[in-house]
């Protein structure tokens, strides 16, 4: 338990050091450092780690429940930084997507690179509902998910005839022709000049557009979404870790394995395929549709290519079919290009050199969670 | 619709399939030979296109006058050398180490390598954002076939294209390489047992293809005189959705299939009214309808999974 | 009754026939040797009867219902499971989580229970993981000593037997051994005979059909034999009956008298 609770403190007093400074070239030598010494640790310090480990996967809800709490106080201990604030919504988006993904490609083995077009349906159902029908925010929520989720199915139908590579222009091709259509559809969507003036939601009369008062302390708005982003990345992390964790997220992993196989062994392959998709998409709907009320304003081109690939990148980054490294790549992927802004233009090839050094070097991923679902409890022999 | 109109619109179709013809070739060798898609094949065609606009001023500097014969087989010579080194380079540093590695860890990571390229072209050339005008390489004069204005640079790519086409198809069906090529792709193990260098046909296949498909880029500017950072991007996607219909690994389905999107495309473009903005859309869906019903292509076979 | 009735199954690819009206039946507790020289249809049999490719023409029928037009998952749920030449475990799973992937507990999993965690999808799941560990104990302690280990690091014929547990795992009606003895040395044969026998034994219902080249081990297990050539039936009776038919002899050691 203390050992839980001192690594993931060091890791906030990290984490806090890095919002505030400013200089890039200590930035540079921070990250430098950090480097330097993860990998140190790899080589030397094999066994604290794989103690840790240990530690970690036993007792997750811990981990959890703790990591929860420390995220509680972070507007605080940053204090109400609205450009952070706004950093760290965009990371727990950017989380809720890559955990959304890594559920479809990594647990599934459905390749997608199509992403975005999700987060686009979402992000529009939440931006017509909200603006031209008065519908609150709440109802529109859920229907976001239910919508991005609907459109999975859609991209899971003729993805079912297909495998691999062309599975993967299949999910290009999809994420291009919707966003088309939302260029297209003017009447509905707006087309290229998007939605703008979509309304905040409000909160028990509470208008989340505007600033919080804590009492001793008020915060630009963005503080409202943080907790907002907060609720909603620990319950998608908790729903996707049970689907994974379950008889169900074996049968996934069984037809990412060996789809031939699997069918043998009685999976209907279109049930778990579409049910694959419907889940992965449903999480895409929701980040964008609070993308959408909390920027106000969406056009097509946020949700183009770049974004799919992105979201790809950050589970590469942390290692296909690994939750706490979905939540990784997100992480590191969405803050550390923040500290580099002067580098903005730098970004999207940024993204690709991850891609490419990532698989080149590290296969696996920054933090590859190795634990099979179900373990035997007793590994010795058991007679005869 | 006047014959001059079909005619130049046929041209046109020609001109375009013939060069998606070029690009999916490339993806279709990949795929045959070497097992592995590489989606970083559509970067090639913008390599070519923009090595040819910027090596105008070193092929000058030697001599030739811009316009001219010689200048124009110059820049050509330096396009496919440009195309042959990426595809060595590409095949050392990234498709080799991934050999162990599954398949859509390749795919990925070729992913990567389009993205990167396409992002350098644009930071690192000047001006890249913005499109570029196309220089005139070859100093031609509009033909006129029976009252049909034709235009040069038109019939001058598909002179081109068939010359690289038939050259391919000596290569491959007359030279002992071209031999080996078949072979490693029918059966890799048994060529390597033959005593085929299977390693230097890898790079010899990604060589060829990407040389192919760099002067194929070098066309596109020729026929449309500007080009764009990101040509690549749609280029590539259709060369491979090309390269699909036609059958994965046929290298005479990849040409068909190229012909046949180009042909489509022009088609849409030309008898349905705001056709243009509907132009990338069609083969997507073409690709997809095409996935669904008949995955092994028009002329692929009908590959039974070994069980 | 015959639990399993196969009758002028033929498959044609292109030009080349590869199974040829080939018919036999199949009582419950009955074992099938079926042998023949490499590329006379057996894998391709197998594959027919396990739902992967559909007949030209004839048909299967298992308990009474026809297999036509069904797809390999509901050839499953009927009651054939299989193994497969070349081995096709799940990889990246370890030993006890491919043999769950054989039980129908796994499939009838509600989305549900695997949400919040109910007590019936705990007790699903411990049942499952209970019986796998019955399963592996037919080899002994060879598997449950591995229990943990990711199939692919597994040592070769231990692949060969995790297959073997998948597949009775399932409770089938039927199940297609496709050459399990391939890679094995004299012992390791012997002992999974032995294995099989057990599993016959513990299983009295079980009907195996079983593709082999080692005619000891063929002997040993079953109670009748087919043979096939170039997708046709050649032969097809007892072991010794078989063993004595001519065509067979022909077929194996060529024209003439005997060998050399």
């Amino acid at each position: 338990m203390i050992k839980i609770l001192l690594t993931e403190l060091l890791c906030y007093l990290l984490f806090l050091l890095f919002v505030y400074i400013e200089d890039p070239v200590m930035v540079a030598a921070f990250i430098a450092l950090m480097i330097i010494a993860g990998y140190m640790l790899k080589k030397t310090g094999r066994d604290f780690l794989q103690e840790i480990e240990k530690v970690y996967a036993e007792n997750l809800g811990k981990v959890g429940l703790l990591a929860a709490a420390i995220a509680l106080t972070v507007p605080f201990a940053i204090m109400g930084d609205s450009y952070w604030l706004q950093i760290l919504n965009f990371m727990m988006l950017n989380a809720i997507m890559a955990l959304g993904l890594n559920f479809m490609t990594g647990r599934a083995g459905l390749i997608c690179l199509g992403y975005a077009a999700f987060m686009a349906i979402g992000a529009y159902t939440v931006g017509i509902l909200t603006l031209k029908a008065g519908i609150s925010f709440w109802i529109a929520l859920p229907l976001a998910g239910i919508f991005a989720s609907l459109f999975g199915v859609i991209l899971g139908l003729p993805a079912l005839r297909v495998k691999g590579h062309y599975l993967a222009l299949v999910t290009i091709a999809f994420g291009l022709i919707v966003q088309e259509l939302l260029l297209n559809l003017e009447s509905i969507t707006g087309g290229t000049n998007g939605l703008i003036d979509i309304p905040s939601p409000s909160f028990f009369g509470i208008d989340m557009g505007t600033t919080v008062n804590f009492g001793f302390m008020s915060m630009t708005y963005q503080a409202n979404f943080y907790y907002l982003c907060l609720v909603l990345l620990v319950i998608t992390t908790v729903v996707l870790y049970r689907f994974s964790n379950s008889l169900f997220g074996l049968a996934l992993n069984a037809m990412r394995e060996d789809q031939l196989a699997a069918q043998c062994y009685g999976l209907n392959l279109t049930n778990y395929k579409l049910l694959a998709f419907a889940i992965g998409a449903f999480f895409g709907g929701i980040a964008g549709g609070v993308y959408a009320a909390m920027i106000n304003f969406i056009a097509p081109e946020n949700f183009g290519y770049s974004l799919s690939i992105i979201v790809i990148s950050m589970i590469i980054l942390g290692g296909l079919d690994s939750i706490p490294g979905a939540l990784v790549g997100a992480f590191f992927l969405t803050v550390f290009p923040e500290k580099f802004r002067a580098f903005e233009d730098y970004r999207v090839m940024f993204y690709g050199i991850i891609i490419v050094l990532c698989l080149l070097f590290m296969r696996e991923g920054v933090l590859p969670f190795k634990h099979r679902i179900f373990k035997p409890k007793t590994t010795g022999g058991e007679g005869n | 619709m006047t014959i001059e109109l079909i005619v130049q619109q046929f041209l046109n179709a020609l001109g375009l399939g013939i060069m998606y013809a070029l690009i999916a070739v490339g993806f279709t060798l990949f795929f045959g030979v070497i097992e592995v898609v590489n989606f970083a094949h559509g970067e090639v065609f913008m390599l070519g296109a923009f090595v040819a606009l910027l090596s105008g001023g070193l092929i000058t500097s030697i001599g030739l006058t811009m316009g001219s014969l010689p200048f124009f087989l110059a820049i050509l010579l330096l396009v496919l050398l440009a195309g042959g080194i990426f595809g060595v380079l590409l095949e050392k540093f990234i498709v080799r180490p991934m050999r162990s590695a599954p398949d859509i860890m390749t795919l990925l990571i070729t992913l990567g390598v389009s993205i990167v390229m396409r992002e350098s072209v644009m930071l690192f050339v000047p001006n890249g954002r913005n499109p570029q005008p196309f220089p005139k390489l070859f100093e031609m004069e509009s033909i006129k076939i029976g009252g049909v204005l034709i235009k040069p640079e038109t019939i001058l790519c598909i002179i081109l294209s068939a010359v690289l086409i038939t050259g391919l198809y000596y290569i491959i069906e007359k030279t002992t390489f071209g031999r080996y090529i078949r072979a490693t792709a029918q059966d890799r193990e048994a060529a390597m047992m033959m005593g085929i260098n299977v390693k230097k046909i890898f790079i010899i296949t990604l060589a060829l293809g990407s040389a192919l498909g760099a002067v194929a880029g070098m066309m596109n500017g020729l026929s449309y005189g500007i080009i764009k950072f990101n040509m690549g991007f749609a280029a590539g996607i259709k060369g491979f959705a090309a390269a699909v219909v036609g059958g994965l690994g046929n290298v005479y389905g990849a040409i068909a299939g190229g012909m046949l999107l180009g042909f489509l495309e022009i088609f849409v473009v030309s008898t349905i009214p705001d056709g243009s903005s509907y132009q990338d859309l069609i083969s997507f869906v073409i690709v997809i309808l095409c996935l669904v019903f008949r995955p092994a292509g028009i002329f692929g076979e009908r590959a039974y999974e070994k069980v | 009754m015959d639990l399993l009735n196969v009758e002028n199954l033929t498959i044609r690819f292109g030009g080349v026939v590869a199974v040829n009206e080939v018919s036999f039946s199949l009582k419950a507790g009955e074992t099938l040797g079926v042998i023949g020289p490499n590329g006379s249809g057996k894998t391709t049999l197998f594959n027919l009867l396990s739902g992967i490719y559909q007949p030209t023409s004839g048909g299967i029928v298992l308990a009474e219902k026809s297999t036509k037009g069904m797809r390999p998952d509901e050839v499953f749920h009927l009651g054939i499971s299989r193994t497969f030449q070349n081995g096709r475990l799940f990889w990246n799973l370890n030993v006890l989580e491919n043999i769950m992937m054989g039980m129908e507990e796994v499939r009838n999993s509600k989305l549900f229970g695997s949400l919040f965690g109910t007590k019936k999808e705990k007790a699903i799941q411990e049942e499952a993981i209970a019986r796998a560990f019955e399963i592996m104990k037919i080899f002994g302690t060879l598997l449950t000593s591995q229990a943990h280990k990711a199939s692919k690091d597994l040592p070769y014929a231990d692949r060969r037997r995790l297959e073997i547990c998948r597949a009775i795992a399932s409770k089938p009606k039927v199940i297609l051994l496709d050459e399990p003895s391939a890679g094995m040395d004299g012992l390791e044969t012997e002992t999974l005979m032995n294995d099989l026998i057990k599993v016959k034994k513990a299983m009295p219902e079980l009907s195996i059909i079983v593709v082999e080249h080692d005619m000891a081990f063929i002997k040993g297990l079953v109670d009748k034999v087919m043979v096939l050539d170039y997708g046709r039936r050649l032969a097809y009776g007892s072991f010794d009956a078989v063993a004595k038919d001519e065509n067979v002899i022909k077929a194996y050691l060529g024209q003439g008298d005997g060998a050399c």
